[in-house]
């Protein structure tokens, strides 16, 4: 692939300039000819020496780097780094841990956020919650599970609210369910299961 | 082996024409009751007719509920467990 940079005249007209910049480019260290076509393979140029740099002279050192933390911040730095090596290692060395964190990012967001929660009533007029019930919420990009794993119980929405609130339903229907089933049809766990929810749930006053 | 990508209507349909659960209400996730005789053995959350794929982790709660292996829910769903072969599976798993 090859990438043409392009003259930035509002930068230009701002500094002494010239500067340069490809908005296709990313995390971009290079020492380039004004109007150059460059190769994808010239882009990091880390480290150059100060020999190499005073030789580079009339060219212009372009620095231009995006940034990127998903897809909410996107915005260019352009820099005219003179032919000074140390910026110019400066600027790799920060632009090399750029793209790391960008990469890390990256991953974090693809990962499931885990994290515990408790659920104080049902928002229900027929049933009440004696004692609070500990709820693991598995948060993903595009859905919310709410867990209560020992009753093999999820509900699920678009974020933790509406997925709390079908976890409500859920214990709900759990204990009619079980209740609803003479004891003597039910396996040893759905057996264990009712001791649980009827420890956690009743009917209001009024109700019975 | 993991689940395999299913959509939830290709759950719901094998749960609702191999297991046949007695659907106890139709509230907004119907839920099914599955008896071995008399006794209740087993409870599972049928999904609603989307074609979205299920998520893994929603797709194992459902298979926990079965009392099946992930390879053997993959099969439920594909068709190699048949209904029979799926109660016989149970009877052997339930206390």
């Amino acid at each position: 692939m090859e990438l043409q940079l392009q003259r930035d005249e509002k930068q230009n007209k701002q500094s002494k300039g010239p500067y340069w910049v490809d908005p296709h480019v990313k995390g971009v260290v290079g020492v380039l000819a004004a109007g150059q076509t460059i190769k994808e393979g010239l882009f990091t140029l880390v480290g150059l020496s100060p020999t190499e740099h005073s030789s580079a002279s009339p060219e212009i050192l372009v620095a231009a780097t995006q940034h990127e933390f998903g897809s909410s911040v996107e915005r260019y730095l352009i820099h005219d780094i003179g032919t000074s090596s140390s910026l110019l290692s400066l600027y790799a060395s920060l632009n090399s841990q750029i793209i790391d964190l960008s990469e890390r990012v990256l991953t974090l967001e693809k990962q499931t956020n885990v994290i515990s929660t408790k659920i104080f009533d049902l928002a229900s007029d027929k049933y009440e919650l004696k004692n609070y019930i500990d709820v693991i919420l598995k948060i993903y990009s595009d859905e919310v599970l709410a867990i209560i794993p020992e009753l093999e119980l999820y509900g699920e929405g678009t974020n933790e609210i509406y997925a709390l609130d079908d976890l409500k339903q859920e214990l709900i229907d759990l204990y009619e369910d079980l209740n609803s089933v003479p004891a003597k049809n039910l396996s040893k766990k759905f057996k264990a299961w009712k001791k649980v929810i009827n420890f956690f749930i009743e009917e209001k006053n009024g109700n019975k | 082996m993991a689940i395999s990508d299913f959509t939830e209507k290709q759950i719901r349909e094998k749960l609702l024409s191999k297991i046949k659960p007695t659907i106890l209400r139709g509230s907004k996730h119907q839920k099914g009751i599955i008896y071995l005789g008399d006794l209740a053995v087993a409870r599972v959350k049928i999904p609603n007719s989307h074609n979205r794929i299920m998520k893994p982790s929603k797709s194992q709660y459902i298979a926990t509920s079965l009392r099946l292996e992930d390879d053997e829910f993959n099969d439920l769903i594909e068709c190699p467990l048949t209904g029979p072969q799926y109660y016989k599976k149970l009877k052997d798993r339930v206390d």
